[in-house]
């Protein structure tokens, strides 16, 4: 009986020391993926190209609810997130952090807003 | 002979370990190469760049005949302009318009990043060359040659 009580706890052990193994991958892996740094670049990028693309008066809706949502566990200002100077953008989504910034051709006047559910629009105006 | 099979039982479970211990390894240094790894969207832009200067030569379907080098960016509402980042000095893009059988060329930004187009998109500059017809309003035909190159290499390359 001692025998076989010692044979369950080992493999019981040995099963939760591969579950813990498991749940660290997955939580590395879900905190390497909302990552702020990569979700910077991704929408500065974008919102570049978006410009680029864009003719004076072109209004664009998107969704950016994962930025909004960072931004809030970072406590950062959302009226921030997205700024332009000249003709860059820079998307920040945290305090400690420059942001990411990505420049444009499009020779225009671009400016942002959210709505409360993150949804975001752009609205490329002339200069 | 029981001594030797909690033996064997244990060095099982240390070659298990190891083996986790090599996946995590592998998965650790795919998602630091992944996530490492920036966006290369200069192709996206190249050919925006293209597009939206053919569109400009070929204002509502005729050709203009009225861009020169000296208005061709406030005409096409063009910005080399680039963000402060290591040496860059708004030298980052190039565009050069060949117009037969005008003869005439027109040029702007950077001319050395054409120099370094390669087929080995990795460490150069993207380049892209595209060729149309036009007429302008009296049916004259113009050739047109554009090429356009995005160097940006820090920000899209690593």
């Amino acid at each position: 009986m001692k025998k076989r009580g010692n044979l369950i706890t080992e493999n019981v052990i040995f099963i939760i020391l591969n579950l813990v193994f498991l749940a660290i991958m997955v939580v590395f892996l879900v905190t390497k993926a909302s990552d702020a740094a990569p979700m910077e670049e991704k929408y500065a990028k974008e919102i570049a190209l978006m410009i680029d693309v864009a003719k004076t008066g072109m209004i664009t809706n998107f969704d950016m609810s994962d930025a909004v949502n960072k931004a809030k566990k970072e406590e950062f200002d959302l009226t921030k997130i997205v700024t332009f100077t000249d003709n860059t953008v820079l998307v920040r989504l945290r305090q400690d952090g420059k942001g990411y910034s990505y420049s444009f051709f499009n020779d225009v006047n671009p400016s942002f807003s959210f709505n409360n559910n993150g949804q975001a629009q752009l609205v490329v105006n002339s200069k | 002979m029981k001594q030797d099979k909690r033996g064997s039982d244990k060095m099982i479970s240390m070659y298990w370990f190891l083996i986790l211990f090599l996946v995590a390894a592998a998965v650790v240094y795919m998602a630091a190469v992944f996530y490492g790894k920036p966006f290369d969207v200069r192709e996206v832009e190249a050919n925006l760049l293209v597009n939206k200067i053919a569109d400009c030569f070929a204002d509502e379907n005729y050709f203009r005949t009225d861009l020169t080098q000296d208005n061709f960016m406030q005409k096409c509402h063009l910005n080399f302009n680039v963000e402060d980042e290591q040496t860059w000095k708004d030298d980052q893009l190039y565009v050069r318009v060949d117009i037969e059988p005008l003869g005439d060329i027109i040029e702007a930004g950077n001319k050395e990043v054409l120099d370094f187009c390669s087929a080995e998109l990795t460490k150069n500059a993207y380049c892209i060359e595209r060729k149309l017809y036009a007429i302008d309003i009296d049916n004259n035909p113009y050739y047109l040659s554009i090429k356009a190159g995005v160097r940006k290499t820090e920000k899209n390359v690593r």
